[in-house]
């Protein structure tokens, strides 16, 4: 198995239809497994930032909202560096499996993005009282997810497939300097308010707490849920479907062929 | 020591956020799946 099951079967159709993810007994297994433990990992960090972690003394149980705005941040970079990388490997090998997981990247990343972009904006209004400001931080995670979401839109609207593919890798690999930038700015702006989880928050953050050993075990958990369940498995998934999709296209060509 | 301000509303409400947003994923998926199965069904036959 190479990247998360992707198999190396090839057909003549041009590209149309490959199989990835190829429907063998043990991926299914695993991938259901998987798919299980997603759900459990999920149930677990629910609990642990809703009963296990202590209450902030500051800012009231608003504060753990913080486990998922932050572990959803986490899990959207692990989708949008497997875009990354896919679209390297794209460029490199030209094989369609590349493309199918840099799609997926991007969708699921984009779903966590907003989850991220969300719940920061219900943590914000009582923190900074206001639902949203343009605070370097915020204006710059909303130009990540922006970025992304237009990668869909301009991706559907080429129509030659090879060349669809190609923009696809390179937007890919470009996009994720947005996923950078919205990491680094806290620490490149003094003029932010946005806390910092790792290293020391800027001057002037609004929402900083001490985390003591409760809601650091309760941060783990969610951050293990969402970047080694969460998001792998619904990445998996997505990738599945495109691979159906395609099979669908190609026995649609199919027919047309017979018809004509 | 100040008491700690009542935020629960709005930790509810980002939960109820995460769910949502997470469930109707999901739920989006199973569509397409389902819709892309019925076509290829429909193209077999």
């Amino acid at each position: 198995m190479s990247v998360i099951g992707v198999s190396k079967n090839h057909n003549e159709q041009g590209g149309i239809h490959q199989n990835l993810f190829t429907n063998t007994h043990y991926r299914n297994l695993f991938l259901r497994f998987w798919s299980l433990a997603a759900v459990f990992s999920f149930a677990i960090s629910l609990y642990f930032a809703l009963f296990y972690a202590g209450t902030d003394s500051t800012m009231g149980n608003v504060q753990r909202v913080f486990y998922m705005h932050v572990s959803a941040f986490a899990g959207a970079t692990v989708a949008f560096f497997v875009t990354l990388v896919a679209g390297g490997m794209y460029l490199w090998k030209r094989t369609q499996k590349w493309d199918t997981l840099g799609l997926a990247g991007v969708e699921v990343g984009l779903v966590l993005s907003i989850i991220t972009l969300v719940t920061g904006s219900i943590w914000a209004r009582p923190t900074w009282n206001a639902w949203w400001t343009w605070d370097p931080r915020l204006t710059s995670a909303a130009i990540m997810a922006l970025t992304y979401a237009a990668y869909l839109m301009l991706r559907n609207g080429i129509e030659s497939p090879e060349r669809q593919r190609t923009f696809s890798a390179v937007y890919g690999i470009l996009a994720f300097s947005t996923v950078i930038f919205t990491f680094m700015i806290t620490r490149m702006r003094g003029d932010t308010i946005h806390p910092n989880v790792i290293g020391s928050s800027p001057v002037n953050a609004k929402g900083t707490f001490e985390m003591v050993d409760n809601m650091r075990v309760a941060f783990s958990v969610n951050m293990w849920a969402w970047c080694v369940f969460i998001a792998p498995v619904l990445v998996w998934w997505r990738i599945r479907l495109e691979n159906l999709s395609n099979t669908a296209k190609l026995r649609r060509a199919e027919f047309l062929n017979e018809q004509n | 020591m100040p008491p700690v301000p009542n935020t629960d509303a709005y930790m509810v409400l980002g939960y109820i956020v995460i769910i949502t947003i997470v469930s109707l994923y999901t739920l989006s998926l199973v569509m397409r799946f389902r819709s892309v199965h019925k076509d290829i069904e429909a193209l077999s036959e």
